[in-house]
């Protein structure tokens, strides 16, 4: 690493702190940086803010570190998996695909309450979360196969897009099928938040998004070679089918797993990594993985601290906090690249 | 002691296989050559350059015979054994314009080093050599994206020999280069070849060129086989103009480069000192003249330096650049 690539590594870390620090005092009722601090390493305070942190902030704050991670992950692993920009698990239809499968456990077994309720038991997560990540990947699987008989990057994004627009229709199509209290609860879950992972589920989730994370920090020399291409890849003796598919399983994981946990949250994914790319300056993955874990971190405990910004118990919804930020953060990132005679 | 070939093939059948049936494009290929040297593979577009190459490097099944690297049967090869071996330069682009040239070319360690790619002290000794060999030592921290199209593919050349192959396999590097940047690539490839002790084979379109700096041609032949052998020998043995027949083209042996198939108008003399004399017979050639045939010429053409004096028909006209005897030569057309 270079020594502006670790310098901004290290700044990122120090964000991360920051941003977690600020996402515990911020929300209906404010508590002081100092006194969360306090909570946490357990001194002096009194039993109800210590409460607030300890059972109802914190688990979200890391929710929300843990989500932000796993979208610019799966996000990073797209862009490169069909050398892409603008590639993420939205614009392929991935998250679609998990929402499908969510809907299909949820709307047709008429338990929404396993998103939100605190008290379902670990099976009705699990269920839930097995058949958002073989929505996702299916859709994964069936984008790549077109991508790799078409080629055409344009073209396999475009694919992406309509197949997840059916999917969406699907989807609507079981909403519009269920009963109406359901469909409040539905669109709850579609605006997306990190607060609906209490301590105990926290557990399955944080343990697939490490296992999704772990994946993409031991490939970089191969994620690497996929930059260059599939036959440069295997001219240099890398398996390059079964890099793909295990890249491809990491990557559905990760955005199904924050897919029926969070909902469906838009942008972290295709905006993390070119916010990365910008900050170091380089795509190779050796920095950008830890990078954008990083950088997924702070995004998403921003835009959760910024969601809560209005007091009071009102909450933004998380997916226009991501959109807002996202989207011009992504045409100043497309601008930017065309002015440097980049390819998109 | 003779050098074991670093590349040979035995009866190589190569082409396509669809479902039940096989498209062969070039049969019974039985080629060996060295390290050292610089092999062209030429031949008319869509014949099939590229399917060999693509069969050479082992990313495509050939349909019979085999592929030896260093007397190695290469589909016994590991794909890191056969990737420490052979090493390509292609003209797919990937997605890599956010690496530096440095990076792009540590690319190249990656059949040396370990799962985590982790690059040692002699991977960094191996990068900056392939980065001097090709002389882009000074790109080494630039962006890709701003790199020029010759300096892009030296750095991917870099790469390829980072690899430390005894092979290079380039498929069309001179493409997308202007003229000055081919001459240059192909010197480079020369040199490389010398300083490197590796054996480079590059499929390229220009004839011209490659028939002056190649050690061996590899000719693709309408009839799907493989004419070998020094560029010399491949021209006398009148094989270049069999392999572009059909073309308005016609090779001369003499000059090493095509001509314009021409002499519809009938028969001219071009006569005059040194290059002027060829110059005038360019001017007659270009305006439909056969020159030097040997019949009795419709036109006679003299050149000295202070101007071109034709005799044609009975009239005779003076001039003195080569625009004036190119018009005049139009003139008489009509």
């Amino acid at each position: 690493m270079t020594r502006r690539e670790l310098i901004m590594i290290a700044g990122l870390a120090v964000a991360v702190f920051a941003a977690f620090v600020l996402s515990l005092a911020i929300g209906s009722t404010r508590i002081p940086p100092s006194r969360v601090v306090e909570a946490l390493i357990g001194g002096g305070v009194s039993d109800e803010d210590r409460a607030i942190v300890m059972a109802v902030r914190l688990p979200r704050a890391v929710t929300a570190m843990l989500a932000g991670a796993a979208l610019g992950i799966a996000g990073l692993q797209m862009q490169t998996l069909f050398r892409n920009p603008l590639a993420d698990p939205f614009a392929l239809g991935v998250s679609s695909g998990a929402s499908l499968g969510v809907a299909l456990v949820v709307l047709g077994s008429g338990s929404i309450a396993g998103l939100f309720g605190s008290t379902t038991g670990l099976a009705g997560d699990a269920l839930i979360t097995a058949a958002a990540i073989a929505g996702a990947g299916s859709v994964l699987v069936l984008v790549l196969a077109v991508s790799s008989r078409i080629g055409d990057a344009t073209v396999v994004l475009i694919f992406g897009l309509m197949f997840g627009y059916a999917v969406s229709a699907c989807v609507t199509v079981l909403v519009g099928a269920s009963a109406p209290e359901r469909l409040q609860q539905w669109a709850q879950w579609g605006l997306g938040s990190f607060s609906g992972v209490t301590w105990p589920r926290l557990r399955l989730f944080g343990g697939l998004t490490a296992f999704g994370l772990a994946l993409a920090a031991v490939t970089p020399k191969q994620l690497n070679a996929l930059l260059l291409g599939d036959r440069y890849a295997s001219s240099m003796g890398l398996a390059v089918r079964r890099v793909r598919v295990m890249t491809m399983a990491g990557a559905s994981v990760l955005a199904a797993v924050v897919t029926a946990f969070c909902g469906p949250i838009s942008f972290i994914g295709i905006a993390v990594p070119h916010l990365c790319r910008g900050l170091t300056g380089t795509g190779d993955h050796r920095v950008a993985v830890p990078a954008v874990v990083l950088m997924g971190a702070v995004v998403a405990l921003a835009a959760q601290t910024v969601s809560v910004l209005p007091g009071d118990g009102t909450v933004l919804p998380l997916n226009a906090v991501t959109a807002l930020v996202g989207a011009p953060t992504v045409v100043v990132v497309l601008l930017r690249r065309r002015r440097h005679g980049g390819h998109v | 002691m003779i050098e074991t070939p670093a590349l040979r093939t035995c009866d190589l059948t190569v082409g396509y296989r669809a479902r039940h049936r096989t498209r062969a494009v070039l049969e019974g290929v039985n080629v060996s050559v060295s390290r050292g040297q610089l092999v062209c593979l030429l031949g008319p577009n869509g014949i099939g350059k590229s399917t060999l190459l693509r069969t050479l490097a082992a990313m495509q099944p050939a349909l019979a015979g085999r592929v030896e690297l260093d007397a190695r049967d290469a589909r016994l090869l590991a794909p890191a054994d056969l990737a420490r071996r052979l090493a390509v330069v292609l003209t797919d682009r990937g997605a890599i314009d956010g690496l530096s040239a440095r990076r792009v070319v540590e690319l190249g360690r990656y059949p040396h080093v370990g799962w985590f790619g982790v690059l040692r002290h002699r991977d960094g000794i191996a990068v900056d050599a392939a980065l001097a060999a090709v002389a882009a030592s000074h790109l080494a921290d630039q962006e890709i994206s701003r790199l020029s199209d010759g300096e892009r593919q030296r750095v991917m050349i870099a790469r390829a020999l980072a690899q430390q192959p005894s092979v290079l396999l380039l498929d069309e590097p001179t493409a997308f280069l202007d003229v000055p940047s081919r001459v240059e690539l192909m010197a480079l490839l020369r040199d490389l070849t010398r300083r490197e002790h590796v054996l480079a084979i590059v499929s390229t379109h220009d004839l011209e060129l490659a028939l002056r700096v190649a050690d061996v041609v590899w000719l693709v032949m309408p009839g799907g086989e493989l004419a070998s052998g020094a560029p010399e020998d491949v021209m006398l043995s009148g094989v270049v103009n069999a392999a572009f027949e059909g073309h308005r083209l016609r090779f001369h042996v003499a000059d090493r480069s095509f001509r314009l198939l021409t002499g519809q108008r009938g028969d001219a003399v071009a006569r005059g000192v040194g290059v002027r004399a060829t110059l005038a017979a360019a001017v007659l050639e270009r305006e439909g003249y056969a020159v030097g045939a040997g019949g009795p010429p419709l036109v006679e053409v003299d050149v000295d330096d202070t101007g071109w004096i034709a005799v044609a028909g009975g009239t005779r006209v003076q001039g003195i650049d080569f625009a004036s005897l190119a018009h005049f030569l139009r003139e008489r057309t009509i």
